[in-house]
């Protein structure tokens, strides 16, 4: 099982290019979790002042778009190192929590061009991921609907780093088949989806154009999931991490040390009629968080039921022994040196756990329930 | 002194321009700051010292109008007194207000790295650019130096030798100066680090895991301005099992030995004495 022992964590493995958006999508994730699944008492928040402060400031950035009406996805600061989120999901029963950990990494360390002399941080990124229980692949929605038709459309695999993408899903596949009997779950998320869907302040539903462009471009990556881990399954969940805003245009600047030429859109910010400052308004994210809560539980779920499976077991067995017929001299010794009575104890002892164990087991099948009565939104499709 | 600069340009991503730095000790601290934000960090140890000064903004942009940064990595493994006064002036100017910044540095690079070399440098970059990118990053020192207020040389200071204190708090940034130049003066090893994310009950607990001393300056109000750190728990062995029944077993020997000498072995008495 790679569900945690005591003192440790699941891990998300985010896998994208310098720029993609991991960062945004790690800190929209955590924001829809403090409000998410209000009927079910399932929370997920940040686990240390790290996380908190680090989310906060990211947060901070994105209130400053929302007064000044300026809206420039780059105007986050990128990643220079790594750095690992840490959550906790609550289960919302019986005070059962599980840690969470998300790393972030500068995304150019994926592109082996780029990571001249960051080799060891990059294998330790790639084991992280390679070691977690989802794999989250995060693409950008305007580079892949806007450069449709272009001519310059081909330096897509280069600037996606598709096929590095593919060699990390290739190393995660491998490790979620070797733990075949735990479910495995990967997410492809469009981000920057506003001017695609029309049921978060867009005008025009362009959702089944981009689904298509995320089959076309990131099939290989899909493909090799699907060989490697069959039982996967793999889910896609466009992600509005702003809302008001719009893509404008969009060019390509060569780059001066010739290669490939780089993407750069523009956006505007939807004016609100009352001329107040328009609200971030996220969607799709709950898809995120509903698939990553019923994984997890799910997980979790398993490993109590074999833990509960083995204490009912072992009490049957100390059960026996405490009334085991072993011939008249051997039952009288056993009696009189207080085996019997040990094997009682202990059948009891087990017993009591067991119980513990299978109410948690039902108590999480219920919140799993919950969960999947909650649904996933009209964004969601399984690929 | 050995200097490493690490920015990016309009389409090339993050990437230092001359040869790379042996390690990224940096990270040691990578969960307790937003390296993306001004950050100090200096280290003095056996070897020499190292000081990494991250996100000084430039005026340049990339490709997504995003404000390039620029992160210095200085080190040195002797004490010589004009870089150690390009390192106090450039700790001096980050730590001059409440909150952390590199100040008129920016600009100073900005100056000596525009955008067009900086480009070039990018696109060439690797150990032959050591010598220019050194000598850029020192006349922007020099000149910050140059600049700078005499250090009044009468402050408060904290003795105590780890604590984490309030960046607000002006006594707790000139000790931490103050630390520092004992540090290049190698009067005092250990970490003098600016943080942006930890408070001090987290640097106590990186503090509690590590034996090197360590001041820091973080992002938190702490009544009085600063707190000590305790040092790191030196925990006493117990003798282990083996290690009593070895005693006890070398103890029973000599006793025995003592006993077969005095009952066996009887001292010769001359005959007359009878």
């Amino acid at each position: 099982m790679t569900a945690p022992a005591e003192g440790t964590s699941l891990r998300i493995g985010i896998i994208g290019p310098t720029r993609i958006g991991k960062t945004t999508l790690v800190n929209t994730l955590l924001r829809a979790g403090e409000t998410a699944f209000e009927q079910t008492d399932v929370r997920m928040r940040w686990a240390d002042h790290m996380t908190e402060r680090k989310i906060l400031e990211q947060r901070a950035e994105l209130e400053g778009w929302r007064l000044s009406k300026q809206f420039n996805p780059g105007a986050l600061r990128g990643t220079d190192d790594a750095f690992v989120f840490r959550f906790v999901l609550e289960t919302g029963f019986g005070g059962l929590s599980m840690r969470l950990d998300a790393m972030d990494y500068p995304g150019g360390l994926v592109n082996p061009a780029h990571r001249l002399g960051r080799e060891a941080e990059w294998e330790e990124c790639r084991a992280f991921i390679a070691n977690s229980t989802v794999l989250v692949v995060p693409a950008d929605a305007a580079m892949l609907m806007e450069t449709a038709g272009d001519e310059n459309r081909h330096h897509l695999p280069a600037i996606l780093t598709t096929p590095e993408i593919e060699d990390v899903a290739r190393d995660w596949a491998r490790n979620r088949h070797q733990h075949r009997h735990e479910p495995a779950l990967a997410i492809v998320c469009p981000v920057r989806t506003e001017s695609y869907f029309a049921d978060n302040g867009g005008r025009r539903d362009r959702s089944d154009e981009l689904l298509e462009h995320v089959r076309e471009v990131y099939r290989d990556v899909l493909k090799v999931i699907r060989a490697e881990a069959p039982a996967t399954r793999i889910h896609y969940c466009p992600v509005d991490t702003v809302g008001p805003v719009e893509f404008l245009s969009a060019r390509w600047l060569p780059d001066v040390a010739g290669g490939h030429p780089h993407f750069s859109a523009k956006y505007r910010v939807r004016r609100r009629p009352d001329g107040h400052p328009p609200e971030i308004s996220t969607a799709g994210i709950d898809d995120v968080l509903v698939l990553l809560a019923r994984h997890l539980i799910d997980l979790r779920h398993r490993e109590l039921d074999v833990t509960a499976r083995h204490h009912r077991t072992s009490a049957n067995d100390w059960a026996a022994q405490a009334v085991q017929d072993l011939g008249a001299m051997r039952n009288v010794w056993n009696t009189v040196s207080g085996k019997r009575r040990k094997a009682r104890r202990m059948a009891e002892a087990k017993r009591l756990e067991a119980v513990s164990a299978e109410e948690q087991v039902s108590g999480l099948a219920g919140q799993l329930l919950r969960l999947a009565e909650l649904g996933l939104g009209p964004r969601h499709r399984e690929l | 002194m050995r200097t490493h600069v690490l920015t990016r340009g309009v389409g090339a991503d993050y990437r230092f321009l001359g040869s790379v730095p042996a390690t990224r000790w940096w990270q040691e601290f990578r969960q307790l700051t937003s390296f993306e934000r001004p950050t100090l960090l200096v280290h003095r140890h056996a070897e020499g010292w190292e000081l990494y000064a991250s996100a000084v903004p430039t005026e340049r942009k990339d490709r997504m109008e995003t404000v390039i940064r620029m992160s210095l990595v200085l080190s040195a493994s002797e004490f010589v007194e004009e870089d150690a006064d390009l390192v106090l002036a450039l700790v001096g100017e980050w730590l001059a207000g409440a909150e952390p910044s590199p100040g008129r540095l920016g600009t100073l690079l900005d100056e000596r790295f525009p955008a067009e070399d900086t480009e070039e440098l990018l696109a060439g970059s690797g150990p032959d650019n050591d010598e220019e990118v050194a000598g850029r990053v020192r006349a922007a020192l020099a000149q910050l130096r140059d600049e700078s207020p005499a250090d009044d040389g009468e402050a408060e200071t904290i003795l105590a030798e780890s604590w984490a204190g309030a960046v607000t708090d002006a006594v707790v940034r000139s000790s931490f100066v103050r630390r520092v130049r004992s540090m290049l003066n190698a009067d005092a090893c250990g970490w003098a680090v600016q943080l942006t994310l930890a408070g001090a009950e987290d640097v106590g607990a990186h503090h509690a895991q590590q034996d090197e001393p360590l001041v820091a300056l973080v992002n938190e109000r702490i009544p009085g301005g600063w707190i000590e750190l305790a040092p790191k728990a030196v925990r006493r062995r117990r003798p282990g099992t083996v290690v009593i029944w070895t005693i006890a077993v070398a103890t029973a020997i000599v006793i025995g030995l003592i006993t077969w000498v005095v009952h066996v072995w009887q001292p010769v008495v001359p005959a007359g004495s009878r």
